[in-house]
């Protein structure tokens, strides 16, 4: 199955493709030109790639917001 | 505008849930998750966010500090040393077939404190700096060195300017002397009670004689101090009762709270349950049990709770519900709490007690004699939270969940398992999704129970807050 990747993820993928492959062992996972294909039709297991890539996204854009958060708890 | 980190999940009925650090939550659709994902937030989303506390612009220092004192309720800040677990004696006069800690037969010599033992307890309590201290009598069967219990429960109020006391026993022989033990309104009793009758008899009291003493001794329990009696079943998984049967039980003897505790993979007792590979099972018969209380408290005047979902339920709902040991974050043990065994030596839970009793790992911390020693116990401390867990930072429930690193050990040997693959993971994760099913559930009747549980009059609907 391939999977459409916007470009606004691209900087993530492959963090995200990283830990997809942790949590999906049993998937193959290439990456293409602007996609992602997976040896898996199962849509749950492409909407959950799809998530993977959202939330390192998040993860990673909201780094240095949680990191000052934090270290202004802890002083 | 600053929007904070939002973890978020699927829910069984095709929505989102969304929480943050904070535990802050809401419920959106894949809609709102995509403008999220793609930095398309519109004027209503953010309108939102800021109103519901996920959100605040750069200058509004009130907003800010709001977030970080709810996200720092979210962390377990351990007390000084104020809890004290005392086993004087391993011995017991029952040998239950699912035992929970180590223990040997009420014959058996060797397994008490001894004078110096005593001597030694008593001055390192004298040595503690805390004001107010609980003390928790274990064994083996605490009431059977009843002397022992005497002398450090009238050491111990006459040290600290507040004390409390807890003895867990089964209740099997009270002597006149022990129920006058057990009278004192700063002393409470926490029993054992399986399930169903029947069960008690067959894992516990073997002989119907045995049963019916038993019994006796709880219904005086319960008459004479009803408010300072507990009691705890333990679950055979392949044993499992019709729910509406145990809630029976519990209620005849007026006891509001029952705790679902399946048999602990810690101690002996695994060698003769099941206690591998049962996730499954036991995660529905919890979702059946809470169905069948919520059935239960919409038509009773005396309603009941399963402890440990209300106690999720608590953590969801706000922070600083830190009492249940298990589920704190950080979870740092041998700090606030410790386990005194029969021989004088410290361990930081009883669960470590029995890992080191089966020879998996010694997690011993000196002892009453030489002090204690925390060198094994701060090397578990140091990864003893999720909030750097590479798999927890991406979870929902990261601020209502915790760690429990001797359960890890216990079942794996090791505490860098993936998250995900831990038993405290998924049940975690199973009853954290039905607690948040439940929230958002319209009916009454669920409505009812939640409220009771969480302590709130009704489950506010801007607490459970949906953005469409």
């Amino acid at each position: 199955m391939l999977i459409e990747i916007a470009p606004v993820f691209a900087p993530y993928l492959d963090e995200a493709l990283l830990r997809f492959s942790y949590l999906h062992p049993e998937v193959e996972v290439f990456k293409r030109d602007g996609c992602v294909e997976i040896t898996n039709e199962d849509p749950a297991v492409a909407a959950s790639l799809r998530h993977t890539v959202y939330r390192q996204k998040i993860y990673k854009e909201t780094f240095a917001l949680r990191q000052s958060l934090i270290e202004s708890l802890t002083g | 505008m600053n929007v904070v980190p939002l973890k978020f999940r699927p829910m069984a009925d095709d929505g989102f849930l969304f929480c943050d650090d904070a535990g802050g939550f809401f419920k959106s659709d894949e809609g709102y998750l995509e403008r999220y994902a793609t930095d398309a937030l519109t004027f209503e989303d953010y309108r939102f966010l800021t109103s519901n506390g996920h959100a605040f612009d750069e200058g509004n220092h009130v907003a800010r500090h709001a977030f970080r004192y709810r996200w720092a309720r979210r962390f377990h800040i351990p007390s000084e040393l104020n809890y004290v677990i005392l086993v004087p004696t391993l011995r017991c006069n029952l040998s239950c077939a699912y035992c929970q800690v180590s223990r040997v037969n009420e014959n058996t010599p060797g397994h008490d404190w001894s004078n110096e033992t005593l001597a030694a307890v008593i001055a390192w309590l004298e040595s503690l700096s805390t004001k107010e201290i609980k003390i928790e009598f274990q064994g083996g069967e605490p009431l059977l060195r009843l002397d022992l219990l005497e002398k450090v429960r009238s050491f111990v109020r006459s040290r600290f300017e507040h004390s409390s006391f807890v003895v867990c026993t089964n209740l099997q022989e009270v002597t006149e002397e022990a129920w006058d033990f057990l009278a004192s309104d700063d002393t409470n009793v926490s029993t054992s009670l399986d399930p169903t009758v029947d069960l008690h008899q067959r894992h516990r009291t073997v002989g119907s004689a045995s049963t019916q003493q038993f019994l006796r001794n709880l219904r005086r329990a319960v008459d004479q101090f009803p408010a300072r009696v507990s009691a705890l079943p333990t679950f055979d998984i392949d044993a499992l009762p019709d729910p509406s049967a145990v809630i029976e039980t519990y209620a005849s003897f007026g006891l509001a709270s029952i705790y679902l505790r399946a048999v602990n993979h810690q101690g002996f007792a695994r060698k003769r349950f099941r206690t591998r590979e049962t996730l499954q099972t036991w995660v529905s018969y919890v979702r059946a049990f809470i169905a069948a209380l919520i059935d239960y408290n919409w038509n009773s005047e005396s309603p009941m709770e399963e402890y440990y979902f209300s106690h999720c339920l608590r953590r969801v709902i706000r922070g600083g519900h830190d009492a249940h040991v298990d589920l704190r974050n950080p979870n740092i043990v041998g700090k606030s709490y410790v386990v005194v065994d029969h021989d004088g030596a410290f361990y930081p839970t009883d669960e470590a007690r029995m890992m080191s009793r089966l020879g998996q790992i010694d997690l011993r911390m000196g002892n009453v004699r030489d002090g204690m020693d925390r060198r094994v116990v701060d090397t578990v401390n140091a990864e003893a939270t999720n909030l750097f867990d590479a798999d927890c930072i991406h979870c929902p429930y990261q601020a209502f969940c915790g760690v429990d690193l001797i359960d890890d050990l216990s079942r794996y040997g090791r505490i860098d398992l993936p998250r995900h693959e831990t038993n405290f993971c998924q049940r975690h994760m199973a009853i954290f999704d039905l607690a948040f099913e439940l929230l958002y559930s319209n009916d009454p009747k669920v409505r009812h129970s939640l409220a009771l549980w969480s302590g709130l009059e009704d489950i506010d609907p801007t607490l459970v807050r949906v953005h469409a």
